[in-house]
């Protein structure tokens, strides 16, 4: 069916198809002064820890879809694929407002959580600088899973506040069978319980433009691993253990308008977990317990001399630490030119500059990282069409 | 001009022409259209003809009770919907959410457009976005050919062009 037909249908029926699809491809030169594919996974750049077999010039798309039946009901599907995270499933829920006020979605959804941008027609960058937002590993426990969520939407004078509370099964309808945390699971083990919940509340001055964001994340998963010794050569030949992690994630954000061309954020989000096991066969070796922390701040300027270009400046920090056995901070500088060009097309310029230092606190046989300062920069050319 | 004299005045219009409201609204006496470069229009998404003359009936009951229709078939938007609905306030027009496209803060049509009912479009950008967490019924556009398509495509529609626009699917609101 021609465009024209479809929305002068859609115009006489009850139903609405909205699409927007983005398409485009991506050029990357990456330099690192490591050479090794663990140091150079650590550096967060285009070319870490990439689904997809890392190539400098790759394809993508982004696939947003919206069907409206009357003022009360949608269904919302966003889609993508890159080399990075592979092709993804993000978003397909059912909307429900029971009054401009309040609503319910089931499907799969994401925990609206931070302001991430792969979706958004003007987002100034190829890769944003935060690791929860690009790192597949590492955004893996806040990705999208099948939920129930409840929202509400008020409006006080000028301020809007928008909440948002949720419980996520990510197993469930075979949706993430396998995830757990930021690991990537053997065969053998097999995942007993994974809950997840989250609540978010964004409160914006439509007035100044200013916008607050708080969220809360937690999850609780827990797996048996009948074969301990595979995965961990100091456990004896045949012991099993149940391995139960709990970890709570925080994320406060702030954008402001500092001129009428020049915006301003500043992004905190914070991980903590907490992780034991229970070994089955205690003879083997003492119950192990660890502790993982990440924390990532970032602050950015996007400044648009017009409507058509933004530039943008962000700066990372993004210290990780595990127990007692080592931490690593990386720090990184990125810069971006957006332009809008006309018919739909759109160019984005960026470079990037990350330095990773890491060290080890005791045990140096169970990390692969190497200690020490490395650094590495990255150039890209983003080309893109949208519809 | 202050925002609440214009709510004022579209609310003491409840039974004029919208042509006679549009009047209002910009402070302007009627007068042929001759648009500057740089003038803001607003614009809507065209009705669909009707398929019978059963439902045309039906079309203009609707309209004495909701809004008012013209030749040209458009939307009739009061200026009351069209400030509500760049507030990302719900609106309704024939039980459909009414759905609001811009431009960049920055674009001089954005600029002359939203900048004359007194509202900020940085503060809309940040409502588009998709990690918001209500989903908005506005839609960031970059150009003018863009407007046209997201008025057409988001049935029904409201946004501004700097020349007046005819065709199937785009008309002139006012």
């Amino acid at each position: 069916m021609g465009s024209g037909l479809l929305q002068a249908a859609q115009a006489q029926s009850d139903w609405q198809l909205q699409n927007t699809l983005q398409t485009g491809v991506d050029a990357w030169r990456v330099e690192h002064s490591a050479f090794d594919k663990t140091s150079r996974d650590n550096m967060y750049l285009a070319d870490s820890e990439t689904r997809w077999t890392y190539r400098p010039l790759s394809p993508w798309y982004t696939l947003q879809s919206q069907l409206d039946w009357g003022p009360h009901d949608q269904v919302v599907l966003l889609a993508r694929a890159n080399q990075v995270t592979g092709a993804s499933l993000d978003q397909l829920y059912y909307s429900h407002a029971i009054s401009p006020y309040l609503g319910f979605r089931a499907g799969v959804a994401d925990f609206r959580s931070t302001w991430c941008r792969e979706y958004d027609l003007d987002n100034p960058w190829i890769r944003e600088s935060d690791p929860f937002c690009t790192n597949y590993r590492i955004k893996q426990p806040f990705a999208s899973a099948p939920a129930l969520q409840v929202y509400v939407n008020l409006d006080w004078g000028d301020y809007q506040v928008q909440g948002i509370a949720g419980i996520f099964r990510p197993r469930a309808l075979g949706y993430a069978p396998r995830e757990f945390g930021t690991a990537l699971l053997p065969p053998h083990v097999s995942i007993t319980q994974n809950h997840k919940q989250g609540l978010s509340l964004n409160v914006l001055n439509k007035a100044s433009s200013t916008e607050w964001r708080l969220s809360w994340m937690g999850l609780d998963q827990g797996l048996f691993d009948p074969q301990a010794s595979l995965s961990f050569p100091e456990y004896a030949a045949g012991t099993q253990l149940n391995y139960r992690q709990k970890a709570d994630t925080f994320f406060a954000g702030v954008s402001w308008q500092l001129s009428p061309r020049l915006r301003s954020r500043l992004t905190h989000m914070h991980n903590d977990l907490k992780a034991h096991c229970e070994l089955l066969t205690p003879q083997a070796a003492p119950a192990c317990v660890t502790r993982v922390g990440k924390k990532s701040t970032v602050l950015e300027l996007n400044y648009q001399p017009g409507a058509a270009d933004t530039v943008s400046l962000a700066v990372l920090k993004f210290p990780f630490s595990q127990s007692q056995v080592y931490k690593k901070t990386n720090q990184s500088v990125s810069t971006s030119w957006r332009r809008d060009w006309d018919k739909h097309w759109f160019t984005a310029l960026q470079w990037s500059l990350s330095r990773a230092t890491v060290f080890y606190n005791d045990d140096f046989s169970t990390v692969s990282y190497l200690p020490g300062t490395i650094t590495a920069w990255a150039t890209g050319l983003r080309l893109g069409y949208k519809w | 001009m202050n925002k609440h004299v214009l709510l004022a005045a579209a609310g003491l219009c409840l039974i004029c022409s919208s042509a006679e409201l549009a009047s209002l609204a910009w402070a302007q006496p009627a007068q042929p259209q001759k648009p500057s470069q740089t003038e803001a229009i607003w614009h809507c998404s065209r009705l669909p003809e009707p398929v019978s003359q059963g439902q045309a009936d039906e079309e203009r009951d609707d309209f004495q009770l909701a809004s008012m229709v013209s030749n040209m078939r458009t939307l009739s938007i009061t200026l009351t919907d069209l400030m509500d609905v760049y507030e990302s306030k719900p609106v309704l027009i024939n039980g459909r959410r009414l759905n609001a496209c811009f431009m960049p803060a920055e674009a001089p049509l954005t600029v002359k457009a939203l900048g004359a009912l007194g509202l900020n479009a940085s503060s809309m950008q940040l409502q588009a976005r998709k990690s918001a967490i209500v989903r908005s019924h506005l839609w960031l556009v970059t150009d003018e050919a863009d407007m046209q398509a997201c008025i057409a495509r988001h049935y029904p529609a409201v946004g501004y062009l700097s020349r007046e626009t005819i065709n199937t699917a785009v008309v002139p609101c006012y």
